[in-house]
């Protein structure tokens, strides 16, 4: 293995396709045994040499470790080793990070299950689609984020007919179809944060023609019903001017709440309020 | 563009003496033609007062609210002028204009459909095969 290994660093410059071999055969090592034909005696040599020395030289422990590192590749996947051959024209070794680009995307585990967020990938062509997904796969990994997918999701044919005429002539007509193709990728155990950089990377480098749209998924505690019993006034706005008015002062976000309150505190309307209805009104108004 | 259309956009531009419409507006970015801009004066229109007409049917159709608001803010509703009102709009062609046979995915009418989508304008659009 060593021995192949080496001879491969030896050769220097290959096309990429061979370097990129999987390098599991068994090299024979070049050893003649009629060239040396008394072997005993070299053994006895070696041997009564050893015995010389007083002691036996150790390994550096660092040397020792490098050495043992050979025997984790086969930890590993895919098994290949390839040459750190200086590509023509850039003066270095190709990246492993681009080398990567030519197998399938890496994946973490999916250690706990906790689904964060589906992205949902959209392309009226597949070839972008494919290539986008690959990437965003790619940068889940390199965010440390544990990603599923791309799983087909079924196609969408929209068809129309239409008159092949500007004017009359209505049994001539003709047919066009758009189909949208889409992908679903799914992000597990993960912050909020993260997914936001994943997105934001992914806007950054965006391919044409692919639209993305993204559900994030939140844990809710279990007690969620004690949380709800605060929210029982919504009842009596059903019954009231009063609390009706005090619930769209809340709403600050919403312009049409905002001009109902508006509305109200007009003397279009408050002609026909009471004195204590006005007061409520007015007080809300203002908050609002 | 056609001399028509830029007539149209001079004029528009000139606003001054303006008596076709009760307001100022912008002029379209389409196809220009008289319906066109009628179309697009109501629907300037109703964009500007989506917010009020919204609060006033709020107020009228909310059943715990006292019945002579909610008389008086249906009145108010019915008072507002007829352009004001999203039942007016019609969609029109944007690049001919026409008011039938519109595509809404589009907003094109039947045969600029046609045309643009075998000049292949429309993205993802094909001839129909199956």
């Amino acid at each position: 293995m060593l021995k192949q290994f080496a001879h491969s660093r030896s050769t220097g410059l290959l096309t990429l396709a061979c370097k990129r071999g999987f390098s599991n055969s068994i090299t024979r090592l070049n050893f003649n045994p009629l060239e040396n034909k008394d072997l005993n005696d070299e053994i006895e040599k070696l041997a009564s040499l050893r015995l010389s020395h007083t002691s036996i030289p150790q390994l550096d422990s660092e040397k020792e470790t490098k050495y043992n590192l050979i025997n984790t590749f086969y930890d590993y996947e895919p098994k290949t080793l390839t040459d750190e051959a200086i590509l023509p024209g850039t003066g270095r070794p190709l990246p492993i990070n681009t080398e990567l680009n030519y197998y399938a995307p890496l994946k973490h585990e999916v250690k706990y299950g906790h689904l964060k967020a589906e992205l949902n990938f959209k392309c009226f062509d597949h070839q972008n689609l494919e290539f986008f997904t690959d990437f965003t796969l790619r940068v889940a990994y390199y965010l440390g984020l544990p990603a599923t997918g791309p799983t087909p999701l079924p196609n969408r044919t929209e068809r129309w007919t239409v008159n092949r005429a500007p004017f009359v002539h209505a049994k001539s007509k003709e047919n066009f179809e758009r189909t949208t193709h889409s992908r679903l990728i799914r992000l597990w155990d993960c912050n909020p944060e993260v997914v936001d950089i994943l997105l934001s990377f992914i806007k950054k480098n965006s391919v044409w023609g692919v639209g993305v749209k993204c559900h994030m998924y939140v844990q809710e505690p279990l007690n969620i019903s004690e949380s709800m019993k605060s929210i029982d006034k919504g009842v009596s706005a059903l019954t009231e001017l009063t609390s009706t008015v005090e619930s769209l002062s809340k709403e600050r976000q919403s312009e049409v709440a905002q001009r109902v309150l508006e509305l109200l505190d007009d003397p279009m309307f408050t002609r026909h309020m009471t004195a204590d209805q006005i007061k409520d009104v007015k007080a809300n108004a203002l908050k609002g | 563009m056609s001399q028509i259309a830029e007539h149209a956009i001079s004029a528009l531009k000139r606003s001054k003496p303006m008596k076709r419409f009760a307001h100022p507006v912008l002029a379209p970015s389409t196809f220009i033609n008289t319906r066109i801009l009628r179309d697009n004066f109501k629907r300037q229109m109703a964009a500007q007062n989506e917010v009020t007409s919204r609060a006033l049917k709020f107020i009228a159709r909310n059943s715990a609210l006292p019945q002579r608001i909610r008389l008086e803010a249906q009145v108010q509703l019915t008072s507002m002028p007829h352009y004001t009102r999203m039942t007016q709009l019609k969609g029109r062609c944007v690049d001919s204009g026409r008011g039938r046979g519109i595509n809404r995915d589009f907003r094109l009418c039947r045969y600029q459909f046609r045309l643009q989508a075998l000049a292949g304008l429309l993205p993802g659009v094909k001839k129909g095969v199956w």
